[in-house]
């Protein structure tokens, strides 16, 4: 008989397996498990608590021609679009802005980076203070000391709402991309700078010939994350908004838990949350093979 | 000597377990959905409840209510549920279909309920095939709050202290704009994406004898109907009677603070007005606009979430939590809620307390809107398509429209 350590010369798996099987064990039950439940559940009509039978593809066929789950769809997208630049621009330039080797760097490293520790509940509740319009915080300073003598409905039209909610979502989260930013610039060696200032090249040729180039890595990072947090929006727009006004600003997401928890019919909205997995996945993969052929 | 204390020992133990067995306190899971003026009230009857009962322990959790019956429904679904827990009276039939709640007609007769006494409006709202599914504690629907130092100002406040609505409704705010220093005649909670605007919007539709929304699974409101009350409120907007788009609390402060000169908004609301300085204010039931006195309003009762092992003891103990709660309806009707029950609104406590008398007739004008599991859905579609009309992106007819074919497409699901 071959003892376990002779099979495990031949099989080197079989070395690594007791290391990674905790680890298995968990993301099987709480992330591989669900995803297959959730598809089980989509083939049914499924109220909140119980199966009320088998319905094969028909909460897919309805959600095809369901205008609420397109419009939604639209929205995230929208977002994503709208945010995902903002964003990641944004980080980048308080990155810059904080590495300088100005007095008070660590202060600006600080106040840009605070508004990310706060939960949604409290960023939401804020941004609802500052833009209510009959005695929000910014409209009372616009009609008391600029004259402003209209009130402005920034959470009930929907470019406006737009605003707020990117606004909201980039005070709140660009800090967590400075973070990144400001990892990736301290590790650009000194003696490129000095290299360079010794060939005479200005401060603006550093930025652009050693400083951008050196993050094109991390910018590749950066931007994954945030267009997969952007897709999955949510709480802070249910919580400023409400997706409204109307519907013009819900999320995909919300309509998801609106259907499911609120309306009571978790097969479809099992559905519609295994149609936007998928479409989440293949945005994964085609930026895998971009960069892939960007590296290539 | 050894056996001796063997037997003392024997005894003491023997003591402790039978008063232990004597003093057997039941625990009752208490959950309910209180926030703002509310949520201390309840509190202060549990606290008594508990003084006065000794073998019952009522153990209260306030939960969010925006996310409450989610909460409930998962955690009794799972097995996880309270003994005992708050329910809108228009989400009892929901609840009931979905088998999570149990009747209790012989439970509530056994503890001694008399379910003869409570409002019969309300009753009617927990009853489902015959049998009854929850105790109800209160009602609380739209009422008209006034500003009486603004309401003077415009000479509309009558001698009595009530106020001076002599032609129509909307006569009467315009001389409320254009004769007090009050910025807005009138407030509700205008929050697109938010019920309050579809609560006016129910009223009025239930005043003009609108058809019910939806008839089993069919949709069967009235359209032209409905169409007449969203143009009532349009154009009580488009005057600017009423401002748009504000927050709950943004909307009751204006009228706190004396910018708005009326609010109209639940009952709930009394206790905190009660409690706010320099305010003179007195309340009416919802204004009369067309044919009837209906008027939005909910209740909230008390159920029993099912249980896969029934242990008897416990409900009993939380129905007689119930009964005691709704025997002393004057407590919790401090917070502003009118009782559910005939006998505490004679007892006089409750009629000695101000404002309360001035509109608990107004529990007879209610009309629920519970329409089974798709209340939430139906409350939606129409809060949205309402919400399109006030941004003026469509037609009154064409928000009925639309609301009914978001209605057609919940029901086809």
């Amino acid at each position: 008989m071959k003892s376990y350590n002779q099979l495990s010369d031949r099989y080197p798996f079989l070395k690594a397996l007791p290391f990674m099987l905790p680890f298995a064990l968990v993301y099987g039950i709480f992330l591989i498990y669900p995803i297959f439940r959730g598809f089980w559940m989509s083939l049914h009509r499924w109220t909140m608590i119980r199966n009320m039978g088998f319905v094969g593809l028909d909460n897919y066929l309805y959600m095809i021609k369901d205008p609420a789950f397109w419009g939604s769809l639209g929205n995230t997208l929208l977002f994503v679009i709208i945010s995902t630049p903002t964003i990641v621009i944004g980080g980048l330039v308080l990155a810059l802005l904080a590495n300088q080797k100005i007095k008070g760097q660590l202060f600006i490293k600080i106040a840009f980076f605070l508004p990310y520790v706060l939960s949604v509940a409290v960023i939401s509740s804020i941004m609802v203070y500052f833009f209510q319009p009959h005695s929000g915080l910014l409209n009372g300073i616009l009609q008391s000391y600029f004259g402003m003598e209209e009130t402005i409905f920034w959470l009930g039209e929907t470019k406006l709402a737009w605003f707020v909610i990117v606004f909201a979502t980039l005070w709140w989260t660009v800090g967590f991309n400075m973070v990144l930013y400001l990892a990736a610039l301290q590790d650009i060696p000194e003696s490129f700078y000095e290299a360079a200032e010794v060939d005479g090249a200005t401060k603006l040729q550093q930025l652009l010939y050693i400083t951008l180039p050196s993050l094109k890595p991390i910018t590749w990072v950066v931007t994954l994350l945030q267009i997969i947090f952007s897709f999955k929006i949510f709480a802070q727009v249910w919580l400023i908004t409400g997706g409204g006004p109307g519907t013009d600003t819900r999320p995909i997401v919300q309509y998801i838990y609106e259907v499911s928890f609120k309306q009571n019919s978790m097969g479809y909205g099992a559905a519609m949350a295994f149609a936007f997995f998928i479409i989440l996945v293949l945005v994964s993969m085609a930026q895998i093979y971009l960069r892939k052929r960007e590296e290539g | 000597m050894k056996k001796k204390i063997l037997f003392l020992v024997l005894a003491a133990v023997l003591v402790g377990f039978t008063s232990n067995a004597l003093a057997e306190t039941v625990t009752v899971e208490y959950w309910n959905l209180f926030g703002g003026g509310d949520a201390e009230f309840m509190d202060a009857i549990v606290e008594e409840f508990n003084a006065s009962h000794e073998n019952i322990e009522v153990d209260v959790t306030r939960l969010e209510w925006e996310e409450y019956y989610t909460k409930l429904k998962t955690a009794t679904a799972s097995g996880n549920g309270p003994d005992l827990a708050i329910s809108h009276v228009t989400r009892v039939k929901e609840l009931a279909d979905e088998g999570l709640i149990v009747p209790l007609n012989e439970l509530g007769e056994k503890v001694g309920i008399n379910w003869t006494e409570y409002n019969k409006n309300i009753l009617s709202g927990a009853e489902i095939n015959g049998e009854i599914y929850a105790v109800p504690l209160d009602t609380h629907p739209l009422v008209y709050y006034y500003n009486k130092d603004l309401l003077a100002e415009a000479d509309l406040l009558a001698e009595d202290g009530t106020p001076k609505i002599e032609g129509s409704f909307k006569d009467f705010l315009a001389k409320l704009k254009s004769d007090s220093s009050a910025k807005y005649p009138m407030t509700n909670w205008t929050k697109l994406t938010a019920e309050g605007h579809y609560r006016v919007w129910w009223s009025l539709y239930n005043q003009l004898n609108g058809s019910p929304v939806v008839t089993g699974d069919k949709v069967t409101i009235d359209q032209a109907k409905a169409v007449e009350a969203i143009k009532y409120m349009k154009d009580l907007y488009d005057k600017k009677y009423s401002p748009l788009h504000s927050e709950y609390m943004e909307n009751i402060n204006l009228f706190r603070n004396g910018e708005a000169a009326s609010l109209l908004t639940g009952v709930w609301i009394t206790g905190t007005l009660e409690n706010t300085e320099n305010l003179d204010f007195g309340v009416i039931p919802m204004p009369q606009i067309f044919d009837n006195r209906s008027v939005w309003g909910d209740s909230h009762t008390l159920v029993i979430p099912y249980a896969r092992s029934i242990d008897q003891e416990k409900r009993e103990a939380a129905l007689t939590f119930a009964k005691w709660a709704t025997d002393h309806g004057e407590l919790w009707a401090k917070a502003g809620h009118i009782p559910s029950k005939e006998t505490v609104i004679e007892k006089e406590a409750f009629q000695n307390m101000p404002y309360r008398m001035d509109y608990v007739k107004a529990a007879d004008y209610v009309t629920f809107d519970s329409a089974g599991s798709d209340t939430w859905g139906i409350r939606t579609e129409i809060t949205t398509a309402l919400s399109r009309v006030w941004n003026d992106e469509i037609t009154a007819e064409e928000a009925v429209e639309q609301a009914v074919k978001g209605i057609e497409r919940l029901l086809s699901r």
